[in-house]
């Protein structure tokens, strides 16, 4: 077979589902459920939340739509958010998963307001150096100093709730970049001084796993296949909710290009067989 | 010069192992917490210098190309014609937000009065502005003016350069790189009919554990074999993460032997 024809096959199951409804059953994904679960039990309303979104174009099909079924979940069980990023290339999509998800609230009459419920901190560079400030601090708003705008924090109703790291109820962050989420293992000493959730991408999924046996991650959403479980499960809870089309859709998407792939696998052994008999 | 060098590598090495493996009375008694702060900021500071560095060596590289008119100048021209625009926009963005910001923090130093003469002198340009807005310094209308510059910094988001920036991020950044990523999942199905072959015991494990984890997470298998959710679940959770353990083990033992052959001039530039 030509690397043509299978990429063309590729390009045809993959772009299907964005034309033709396809109805598709979401599987059942134990780590989305423990991360569902955790912060249902850990966020009370006015929690302080600290989302990290670590990524960039490069990962985004994963970690997007893990962010925007987060960020809902949080906005619902009413937690005051504070995104910030240490990858420069996630700056849009800082100021798009609030954006966007606040006017899906909006539609149902939920209203999240700039500054009361959540502050865009922006990118800050330095990871190693920005966790351990933050757990070092007694004046979180003095060290955070202004939003990602240039506002000066203190102007902002969000930073009463702002003292130390303790006002910090859980630390949320999404990343496909290697070497990241150990920083906030590291510096925050999660499991023990801190709760940290963590969205990763389909490859990182083995990394992610043994902080999350050794407590040290107390939820975790795997790639796409997590967030659409995730998506399911805000839907129970939230029936009233508008469901997430395009997510279900790139996950209909998904499922059809890992059955081509499967496929593929099989051919190319049958077709090896074959050859040498 | 490699004297130097290694004696440098081997002070900032060695604090950064007492920092890390002294218990924090000994630290604090020692003086560490003056000194930490101070070299993290060295870090910070040559970590952007090698972003100075990259620049200087891009135009240094594709200006000869260019000037010479060798092969691929056109994509030379254009990436150092993109790198100047995105470069200009940010920084342009940058300092009118930062400018606004240090004129906040003048008029809120002018409402609390007695250091006027001092300020006037430090920022005579806005003292000069402030002066031809409120003739009398009077503390309501300087409160005005803060309230307008607060205004300022909000919408700075619609500045030109702004527009510029996001446009060159939103709109050719974003959508290259994730193409550039996409490209990936064509090469994958290519491999997966080329070389994802059954050879032998060990590519058939391979194989196995690679069909259980795609087809664990795949809606029309799970909805035929549903115990599939699980099995993944399992590999995951005990083959995977138990390897993976023992490859970050090997991996940080590998680092930590390294780092000590650096420290202690026996590897590269200290050698």
């Amino acid at each position: 077979m030509s690397p043509k024809a299978i990429y063309l096959g590729l390009f045809i199951v993959l772009s299907a589902p964005f034309f033709v409804d396809m109805p598709i059953e979401i599987p059942r994904n134990f780590s989305a459920e423990g991360f569902f679960q955790e912060l249902e039990k850990t966020v009370k309303p006015k929690s302080v939340v600290m989302v990290g979104l670590d990524y960039g174009p490069g990962t985004s099909a994963e970690n997007y739509p893990q962010s925007l079924v987060v960020t809902e979940h949080l906005f619902r069980l009413g937690a005051k958010v504070i995104f910030f990023t240490f990858s420069p290339q996630a700056k849009a999509y800082l100021e798009n998963v609030p954006k966007v998800v606040q006017e899906k609230l909006k539609r149902e009459g939920i209203n999240v307001e700039y500054g009361r419920d959540f502050i865009i901190l922006g990118f800050r560079p330095a990871p190693a150096m920005f966790l351990q400030g933050v757990m070092k601090t007694d004046d979180l708003v003095k060290f955070f100093e202004r939003d990602m705008f240039g506002t000066p924090l203190k102007d902002l109703a969000l930073s009463k709730d702002l003292t130390n790291h303790s006002s910090i109820a859980v630390w949320v962050q999404f990343t496909g970049l290697v070497g990241m989420v150990q920083n906030y293992i590291q510096f925050l000493e999660t499991g023990s001084k801190t709760v940290f959730f963590h969205g990763c991408t389909s490859i990182t999924v083995p990394e992610a796993h043994i902080y999350t046996d050794s407590g040290q991650i107390r939820g975790l959403i795997e790639g796409l296949p997590g967030s659409v479980a995730y998506e399911a499960l805000l839907s129970e809870r939230f029936p009233v909710r508008e469901k997430n089309k395009n997510t279900v859709i790139q996950f209909s998407s998904l499922s059809f290009g890992q059955a081509f792939i499967f496929l593929l696998i099989v051919m190319g052994n049958i077709i090896r067989r074959r050859k040498i008999e | 010069m490699k004297t130097f060098i290694f004696v440098l590598s081997f002070i900032f090495g060695g604090y950064f192992v007492l920092e890390f493996f002294l218990p924090t009375q000994a630290k604090a008694e020692l003086g560490f917490d003056g000194f930490t702060p101070l070299f993290l900021d060295f870090v910070t500071i040559i970590s952007s210098m090698a972003f100075g560095l990259g620049i200087i060596n891009l135009f240094s590289i594709h200006f000869q190309k260019i000037t010479l008119g060798l092969k691929g100048k056109f994509y030379s021209f254009v990436l150092l014609l993109s790198l100047c625009f995105t470069l200009v926009s940010g920084i342009w963005h940058f300092a009118s937000v930062e400018s606004l910001n240090l004129r906040l923090k003048f008029l809120e130093k002018m409402t609390q009065g007695d250091v006027n003469q001092k300020l006037a002198q430090l920022f005579p340009s806005f003292y000069k502005t402030l002066v031809s807005i409120c003739p009398e310094l009077d503390k309501a209308c300087i409160a005005r003016e803060k309230e307008n510059v607060k205004s300022r910094i909000k919408d700075s988001d619609k500045h030109f350069s702004k527009l510029i920036f996001d446009f060159l991020t939103n709109a050719i950044f974003l959508p290259l790189g994730a193409a550039m990523f996409s490209l990936l999942a064509f090469f994958i199905a290519s491999a997966s009919f080329r070389a994802f072959q059954f050879k032998n015991i060990f590519g058939f494990l391979l194989l196995l554990s690679a069909v259980i984890v795609i087809l664990g997470q795949n809606s029309f298998w799970t909805q035929l074999f549903p115990w599939f959710v699980e099995l993944r679940a399992w590999l995951l959770n005990n083959v995977s993460s138990a390897v993976f353990r023992a490859i970050a083990i090997g991996s940080i033992i590998g680092g930590l032997i390294f780092s000590i052959r650096i420290w202690l001039g026996l590897e590269g530039v200290g050698k």
